[in-house]
Parts: structure tokens; sequence; C-alpha cells
């Protein structure tokens, strides 16, 4: 490695930040900036564009896997590396999700810190190695069951009320009444309703409240 | 008394004697006897005649007209005796009169023909009947008193409002005796005035000016507010209700009778009852009054007491959920102390001993021994640090919300080899106010734990739903359920009763369904709306 690869070490905790910065820098990793929580860090990285970032998940203002999600979608190359004290598998999938590439626990040892940085200049994702083998497998899996399941999340708040009174037997110009609009305002809302979720009658919706149990049999 | 009975002795062919000596055996009854023609001569009497009509016993009147002597009042009873007498041979009545001394006295009269008389002689007898009426009456009125007891006594143990109850007792009572109407005050003693509260059978017109009465400018409510007994006024008194109303005048009463009675909070409140002319108080009425108020008062004090411990309850369950949300408060501020100082310390140290490690070089080797040592420590602390953190309070709730929280708990805490946990998530995008996240988890928690340690179940179902106005999360096991009855708190922690309390507090409903046999179900819905504090 001959280039001295540019980072942005956003942590909110100073002891850690001092421990790490000489470490990384004895490495030939240069660390352009630092960033104490999660919008400063958004800022920084933005006007920096490191060619890395390793980010903390527990930051205030801005947790850092929101942070992440918000760079990723600014600048889609980003690399993002999160170090972190939380070792739980949901910690890694909601990192993924956001768009990080590496995933290490802050117990670790450095050098593992350096083969992650090394595994993510060169494209791959990396997980620390105290973790199971098939942990991002289970991640996709579980994505994608996540997804199909939940039609649900695509009706707006408005929508999931009326579906609701819908399926506690009120009629759309009792509906309307209850909550101060137009009868035909209800009935686009029920159309739309039943696009989203690819139901065509008053009695499939009843029945799919019923299943995800927003009212009771 | 030989002589005068010349018929009855020419007729029947008795002896002077045989009469003469059945005469004196009446001497001493102690019924009253006279014998007489009607509208004749009185020709017999005995002592204990005398003796009813107040006449002193040597008196003699025989040869008098009955008419004479008995008073005026009294004759159309002889008329009618001698009517029905003639008819029928013979005629009885009981009446009440007033004696020559001026004394009442109840008096049963029977008057027989005595047969073969003409004209008809009438043998009658009077008995003195005063104490044995009087002791019925007493009697009556006070198994009337004691069924009045009884009933104020019964409206104690019904959970009434207090004006029901007033409402109720001063109906019964008015209904005892007989009152037109009647009209339930407090008396306000700070203000010196009596409030009405509610009031029958009083017109309209009137009831304006009896709303407030200041006590100054009436002698007659100034003195009964002061009393503690039963009074009775027969007479109008100035003043009284207004000068220029007086309510009696209005609505043609003669008699007003009422009582004072004093609950436990010391209100004093006043009844009074309006009564028609013809109605007539009987002192021993006004006793059973006086203890009617007290009845009256322990009622009302009870029912007092009863909204006191309502109150005391509902504070109570408030110090409850309040020392509950102290203690996640707690909690949570522990755990973050933890994480965040000790923690990320220890991440600090690890750090600073790995760049000695890199510092030292290759030659040391005890050295490098000893700091192995040391990171073996630093993990094993590390390792107990978040470990109690995460106890106290799961930092992934607050960073990555409840259904994340709640698969890591269910990987951890629940799912076996022996239990199934399927958790179903509609429409959860996370964006949950943090309280509303942390109660459903803290009743997951709690729900969980209970399934895992007494349901013996094989399948739990988490589900949640983020609807509007409210998140819905069903917790359903199929395990051998429990009687709801018995179910009390068995876990530790603050347990499910408080996590209702919980809750209902922020406008939620909680609800368990379960039975013997059949699994458990848990139910929570919480409001969204209320909760925009994250």
């Amino acid at each position: 490695m001959t280039d001295r690869i540019r980072v942005v070490l956003v942590e909110d905790h100073t002891i850690v930040r001092e421990g790490l910065r000489p470490l990384l820098e004895r490495r030939g990793v240069e660390v352009v900036g630092e960033a104490g929580d999660g919008l400063q860090a958004v800022k920084i990285v933005r006007e920096l564009a490191p060619e890395l970032v390793i980010m903390d998940v527990a930051l205030p203002r801005l947790g850092g896997i929101e942070a992440t999600h918000r760079i990723v979608k600014s600048m889609p190359d980003a690399k993002v590396i999160m170090l972190t004290i939380h070792d739980e598998p949901q910690f890694v999938y909601k990192a993924l999700e956001a768009g990080a590439k590496g995933y290490l626990v802050k117990e670790t040892p450095f050098e593992e810190l350096m083969t992650a940085i090394k595994a993510v200049m060169m494209g791959e994702t990396y997980l620390s190695s105290n973790f199971p083998p098939g942990l991002i497998e289970s991640y996709v899996r579980s994505a994608k069951r996540g997804k199909k399941t939940d039609e649900f999340s695509q009706l707006t708040r408005r929508e999931r009320e009326i579906l609701g009174y819908i399926a506690e037997g009120y009629t759309s110009p009792q509906i309307a009444k209850m909550l101060y609009m137009s009868k035909k305002t209800v009935e686009n809302h029920r159309a739309n309703i039943m696009e989203k979720l690819a139901i065509h009658d008053t009695a499939g919706l009843v029945r799919y409240a019923i299943k995800i149990r927003l009212v009771e049999t | 008394m030989a002589s005068g009975v010349p018929r009855l002795r020419a007729r029947k062919k008795y002896s002077k004697k045989t009469i003469d000596t059945l005469l004196k055996g009446l001497d001493y009854s102690t019924d009253g006897i006279f014998l007489s023609v009607w509208d004749g001569k009185i020709l017999y009497h005995n002592k204990a005649w005398l003796d009813i009509h107040a006449l002193d016993e040597n008196t003699d009147l025989r040869g008098q007209m009955i008419k004479d002597i008995e008073r005026e009042d009294l004759w159309p009873i002889l008329d009618k005796a001698r009517e029905e007498t003639a008819k029928h041979g013979r005629f009885s009545y009981q009446f009440g009169t007033i004696r020559r001394d001026g004394k009442y006295h109840d008096v049963f009269f029977s008057a027989d023909v005595i047969p073969g008389t003409d004209p008809p002689i009438v043998f009658v007898i009077l008995r003195e009947v005063t104490d044995l009426v009087r002791m019925q009456t007493e009697i009556a009125r006070r198994n009337l008193e004691l069924e009045l007891l009884n009933e104020i006594h019964g409206a104690m143990t019904k959970t009434w409002s207090r004006k029901r109850i007033m409402r109720h007792i001063v109906k019964l009572l008015a209904g005892f005796i007989g009152a037109q109407s009647w009209g339930i005050y407090f008396i306000d003693r700070s203000k010196e005035q009596t409030i009405m509260i509610e009031s029958a059978g009083i017109p309209a017109n009137v009831l304006k000016g009896l709303k407030r009465i200041p006590l100054k400018n009436d002698m007659a409510f100034a003195s009964i507010a002061r009393s503690r007994r039963t009074f009775v006024i027969e007479e109008e008194l100035p003043g009284y209700y207004g000068d220029d109303k007086d309510i009696r005048r209005l609505m043609g009463f003669k008699r007003t009778i009422g009582f004072v009675f004093r609950t436990g909070a010391r209100r004093d409140f006043l009844v009074i009852f309006g009564l028609d002319a013809a109605r007539t108080i009987d002192p021993d009425v006004c006793k059973f009054f006086d203890a009617a108020a007290k009845q009256f008062g322990m009622a009302i004090e009870r029912v007092e007491l009863l909204g006191v411990l309502k109150k005391r309850e509902k504070e109570l369950h408030d110090l409850t959920v309040r020392l509950i949300d102290f203690s996640e408060e707690e909690r949570r501020q522990c755990s973050r102390m933890l994480h965040d100082e000790v923690g990320q310390a220890l991440t600090g140290l690890k750090l600073e001993l790995e760049m000695l490690e890199k510092e030292l070089g290759p030659l040391y080797s005890c050295t490098r021994k000893s700091l192995d040592a040391i990171r073996g420590h630093l993990r094993l602390v590390s390792e107990g640090t978040r470990a109690l953190s995460k106890s106290l309070h799961p930092a992934m709730l607050d960073e990555l919300g409840l259904v994340s929280t709640l698969g890591w708990y269910i990987d951890n805490f629940v799912r076996s080899e022996k239990l199934d946990v399927e958790l179903t998530a509609a429409g959860f995008d996370e964006n949950l106010p943090g309280q509303i996240s942390l109660v459903l988890y803290r009743v997951a928690q709690e729900a969980l734990t209970n399934v895992v340690r007494h349901a013996g179940a094989s399948h739990v179902a988490i589900s949640l739903t983020k609807g509007y106005p409210s998140v819905i999360m069903e917790i359903e096991d199929n395990g051998r359920g429990f009687s709801l009855k018995q179910g009390k708190t068995r876990s530790k922690g603050f347990g499910l009763v408080s996590m209702r309390e919980r809750v209902e507090l922020m406008g939620g409903t909680f609800q368990i369904k379960s039975s013997r046999g059949k699994g458990t179900t848990i139910r929570v819905k919480v409001p969204i709306e209320a909760h925009d504090d994250r």
C-alpha cells in the first residue's frame, strides 16, 4: 500500500479517538478529519470526501447507522466501517442495510481493523471474526423475507387508520364523519389501500387486517 | 242495689234474691257494667263503670237517664247501639274519647239485649283498653321504624353516590311521617347560610327563595342549624323563610319536622319535612328521627370514605407508575454510564495497551506475558460491563428500535430447541416514541419470561402492528395457560400487573386471555398520537 489512505474518524469519545489515531498513522493510514457526532460526521465527510470512514454506532445528535445511511445515499462510493461496542447481529444487519461495508467490534485486536480496512478498500465486505460465519447470508435472507411480508409499511398512516376502521366494520360515510373528511376522500383512500395491498374487496381487507392483527378476531 | 227491676222479675219469675245475688257478683267486675232500658233510666251500674267515667266510687246513678250522664259526642254511638241491638240483639264498638278529667282513653263497648225483656233491657260492658291500644300502636310503629332503619342501613351497603343515598333515605322518612314535601340543605358554616341540595313537593315559585338562606336572616333556620336534635315547629315563626313568603302558609303547612345530620368530614346537612295540618307528630317520632339521623350520617360518611379510598388508590397507582418510570430512568442512566464512560475508557485502555506492545519490541518477553494477562483481564471487565449495561437497559432499543431489540432478546433469552418463537412486524418503520417502545419491550420481556418459566409452550407468536391511531402488540403462546383469578404476578421485576397500569396510563389497553390448557394471549394497544416526545 503505497498511497496513504485518507480516513475520517467518527467517535464521540476522545479517549478512543486518541488511542486509535497514532495506531492508524503508524500503519500508514492518514486521519484527515475527526467528528464527535453524527451530524458533524455527515458534514465533514461531504467536505473532505475521504476514502474511508471509521464510524461509531452510539453517537450524540445523530446515530452512526443513520449517519452512514445519509453518507452512502449522497456518496454511493463512500466506504464506511463501523467500529463499535455493540456485538449483536441486529446492529450488523442495520449497519449493512444502511450501507456500511465493514463492521468491527471494539474488542477485536487492532490488527484486525487493519485487515478490515484492506478488505474494504479492495471492495469486499468485512465483519469481525467473532461473528459466526454466514451472518451476511442470513441477513440477506431475512431482508428478503421482511420485504415480502410487509406491504403494510407502504400504507400511509391515514390509510392504516382507515383500514383499521374498515376492518372494524365501519362504512365509508361513518368513517368520513369520524375523521372529518368527505366521503369521497375516504373512498379514495380505500382504493389506494386496495391497490397497495393488491386486495380487491372489503372482506379481503378485513381478513388482511385480522391476519396482521390490526383488529381483534 | 236491690230494687227497681220489676219487669225482669215479673216476666221470668226470678226471685229478687237471685237477681240481687247476680248483680252483687257484677259489682266486683273490673269491666264497667250497667243495665238500662234504651233512652230510659239506669237500672244498675257497678264501681268499675264509675271508674271509667272518672266518677267517685260512691256515686249512685241509678234512676238517671243515660244521655244525661254520657257526653253528647257519644250519643251517636248510643243511638247506633240501640239500632244494632234491636236488629241483631248485640253490638260492640271500640273508640277513643276524653274522660271527664280530661284524660284520653280507649274503650271497648259491648251491649247485649237481655232476652225476654220488653221494653228491652240492655246489658252493657265497658272495658278500658287504653293501655292495650297504646301498646299495639307502639308495637306497630316500632315495627315500622325498625323496617325503616333496616332500609336506611341497607342503603349503606350500596355503592350509590352520596346524593342518591340522601335522596333514598329522605324519601323513606318522608313516607314514614306522611310528609308532603322535603328539602335537603347543606349547612355552610363558613358563610353562615344553608344551600339547598335537593327537594321534592315544593312549588317552583317558592323553591327559588330557598336555594340559599342566610342564617342571620332566619331565626328558625339558625336555631335548627345549631341544634343537634330533631325539632318540630308547630307554629309559624316570624322571619321563617323570610318575612313576605312564608312557605308554610303558601303551601298550607301547619307543621314542620326536621333534623340535622353530620357526616364524617364534619359536614352538616339539614333535612326538613313539611306536613299538612291534619298530621300530628308523636314525640316518639322525634326520638326515632334522632336515631335515623345518626344512621343517615353514617351512611353518608361511608360513601365519603369510599370516595377517599378511591382517591388514595388512584394516588397509589400513580405512585407505582412513577416509581417504575423512575426506576427505568435510573436504569437507563446507569446503563449509559457503563457504556459511555466505563466501556469507552476500557476501549481506550485496550488501544493504549496495543500501542505499548508495539513500542516495546520483541525483547521484553516477561513484560509481554504480563501485558497478555492485562489484556485478558481487560476483556473480562469489558464483557462484564457490557452485559451489565445491556441487562439494565438495552441501548439497542434507543439505537435500533423495538423490532430489532425484541429480535435480539428473543434470540438470546427466549428461543430454544423446545420453544419456537415467531416475530412478525407489520408496518414498523421503528419511528416509535421511545416511551412506547420501552413499555412494549418491557411487557414483551415480562410476558416471554412467563412463557419460558411457566407456560411449558412449544410455540409463541409475537406480532407488532403499527397502525393508526395505535400500535398493537400481541403475544400468543400454546402453553398450559392459567386461570386468571390465580394469575397474580409470579415474575420478578414489576410484573404484568404494573405493566398493565403503565399501558393504561399511556391511554392504552391491556388484555390477557388465558384459561387452563388453552394457552395465553396478551394484547396491548397503545395510542401513538399522545406520545410524540422522542
